[in-house]
This record gives structure tokens, C-alpha cells and sequence, in this order.
């Protein structure tokens, strides 16, 4: 294998590993746009609890974490994935977090004496399954008129 | 005398290691710029919305680990923060605890006055956090 390739694949498993050590492991996603609008840089109409039933459909949005995933780090994100499909207005569908019983844990015995780990550490599989909890924003990115803004706007309480 | 102080101390050290594990932690995130008002204990709505008029302020969270990693540990925090963010009624909650934690969201609203016509209008304002 090239040098170069060894260099790039280790490379992206340091930002991997570094990404998972610090727990920056969100993760979000964005259906392919139904129109390939330009990203909107302006503000984005959230409707987080009711369809404003107007606009344009341009594309399902989500973003995903761990279940101490930071609201204030998924909001925006959802946000930027809405403007980054062209839209101007959020739509939120479903949030909340999801708990799941996974395989055998996996831990650590040690092999030695007090200071053996980790150079003595041999891997164990214990019988409890292990939870493993996410935490998810789903919704919709809309294109809403001017018009169909202020007519949304004007029928609000 | 030896043995029951070492039965104590042992005791001791369990109970300050539950306590350090158990923490909850509640957040918000706003949809638009307001004024924080506290109040009254928020109304709690969980698959149904409230019949009467409001706007959507933003979004609080709870997350609740250890002994707190119950539904009504979250719950209650998720109300004490929207108490402090001003929320009339929390729409929409979602609340789940498994073994290890429980985790709450929902939407923060406040019932629309006759003046007051908000438009919902994203802008990322001030997150706070408890």
C-alpha cells in the first residue's frame, strides 16, 4: 500500500478516535434535497410542536448523539442542516431519546499484579448486555413564501 | 471498635461514590430572543397539545444519571428549568430512563396574550443552562 494511503488512513482513525475521546460523537443527517436549492443564510422558522400544512418540502432532517448530547449543540446543528438544503423553515416531528439493550459488555480483567493494566489487561466479555441510549431531533426543511410566512405569522396566537 | 470503623468508613466511601455517580443536569435552548420571566410550575403535556393559544419559546432538557435516572427525576427538573426560563406549559414531552439514565425534551411555550403576536422566527438566541 502507498505510503501516502497509510498516512491518510491513519490520519482519519487519529480524528476518529480523537472525535470519540472527547465526545463529540453527534451525529446528524440530511435526506438529499428534492430540489437542489442553495443554502439559505437567513433566519429558519422552527415549528417545534405544530405543521404550518404550508411550503415546500425540501428534504428530511435529523440529528443524533449520545444520551448526553447537548440540546443546545443539536439545535443548531438540525438548524444548519436545514439552511444548508435551502430552507427557511423547521419543522420538528419527533425528539427524544431512545434506549436499546445492546450485546455482552465488553470490559477489562487484569492479568497481574496492581500495575499490570493496561500492559496486562486482557479483554472480557461480561453476561449484562449493555444500554446504549441516543438521543434524536428529527424533522422536516421546508421553503416557505414570504407570503405564506406572514399568513402563518398573522394566524399564530 | 476497630472493625466497626472500618464497617463505617467502608460505608461512608459507598455512599460518597452513589452520591459523586447521580447527577442531573437540565438545559434549554431558545427560538427566539425573550425575556426570562420565572413562574408558576409549568403544565406538563405528553402526546397531546394544549387547547389554548401559545408560542413556542424554545426547547429544555434533562438528563439524569445514577439515582436520578428515573422519568420523575427528569420530569422534575425539566419543569424546574422551564419554571426558570418562564414557560407556561411544556409541550410535547418526551420522557425515558433506562438503567444507566433517563432523558427528558420538550417544547417551551407560554400562553399568547391578546398583545402579543410573536413571530416564531428562528435566531439562535441565548442558550441557558442550570
Amino acid at each position: 500500500m502507498p505510503r501516502f494511503l497509510l498516512l491518510a488512513a491513519s490520519l482519519a482513525a487519529a480524528l476518529g478516535a480523537g472525535a470519540a475521546v472527547t465526545g463529540c460523537g453527534g451525529q446528524s443527517y440530511a435526506s438529499p434535497p428534492t430540489s437542489a436549492a442553495a443554502p439559505h443564510r437567513g433566519p429558519v422558522a422552527v415549528f417545534a410542536s405544530r405543521d404550518p400544512r404550508a411550503g415546500k418540502l425540501l428534504g428530511l432532517v435529523s440529528v443524533k448523539g449520545d444520551f448526553n448530547s447537548d440540546v443546545r449543540e443539536l439545535f443548531p446543528e438540525l438548524v444548519r442542516k436545514v439552511q444548508a438544503l435551502g430552507g427557511n423553515a423547521l419543522v420538528i416531528d419527533a425528539m427524544g431519546a431512545h434506549y436499546e439493550e445492546g450485546g455482552p459488555g465488553a470490559g477489562f480483567s487484569k492479568n497481574g499484579g496492581l500495575r499490570a493494566c493496561p500492559f496486562g489487561c486482557r479483554r472480557s466479555s461480561s453476561a449484562a448486555p449493555m444500554e446504549t441510549a441516543t438521543v434524536e431531533l428529527k424533522g422536516r426543511a421546508l421553503w416557505l413564501t414570504p407570503a405564506e410566512l406572514e399568513s402563518i405569522e398573522r394566524e399564530a396566537p | 471498635m476497630k472493625r466497626n470503623l472500618f464497617s463505617y468508613g467502608l460505608l461512608g466511601a459507598f455512599a460518597l461514590a452513589a452520591a459523586g455517580c447521580s447527577q442531573i443536569e437540565s438545559r434549554s435552548v431558545a427560538f427566539q430572543r425573550f425575556d426570562p420571566r420565572p413562574g408558576a410550575e409549568a403544565e406538563v403535556y405528553v402526546g397531546q397539545a394544549p387547547t389554548r393559544p401559545y408560542v413556542e419559546l424554545g426547547l429544555v432538557q434533562a438528563v439524569g444519571t445514577g439515582t436520578e435516572a428515573t422519568k420523575q427525576a427528569v420530569l422534575r427538573s425539566l419543569r424546574a428549568q422551564g419554571r426558570q426560563m418562564g414557560c407556561d406549559a411544556l409541550v410535547n414531552v418526551d420522557a425515558q430512563a433506562g438503567s444507566l439514565s433517563a432523558h427528558a425534551i420538550g417544547v417551551c411555550a407560554q400562553w399568547a396574550r391578546a398583545d402579543e403576536n410573536a413571530p416564531q422566527t428562528e435566531r439562535l438566541g441565548q442558550p441557558t443552562s442550570k
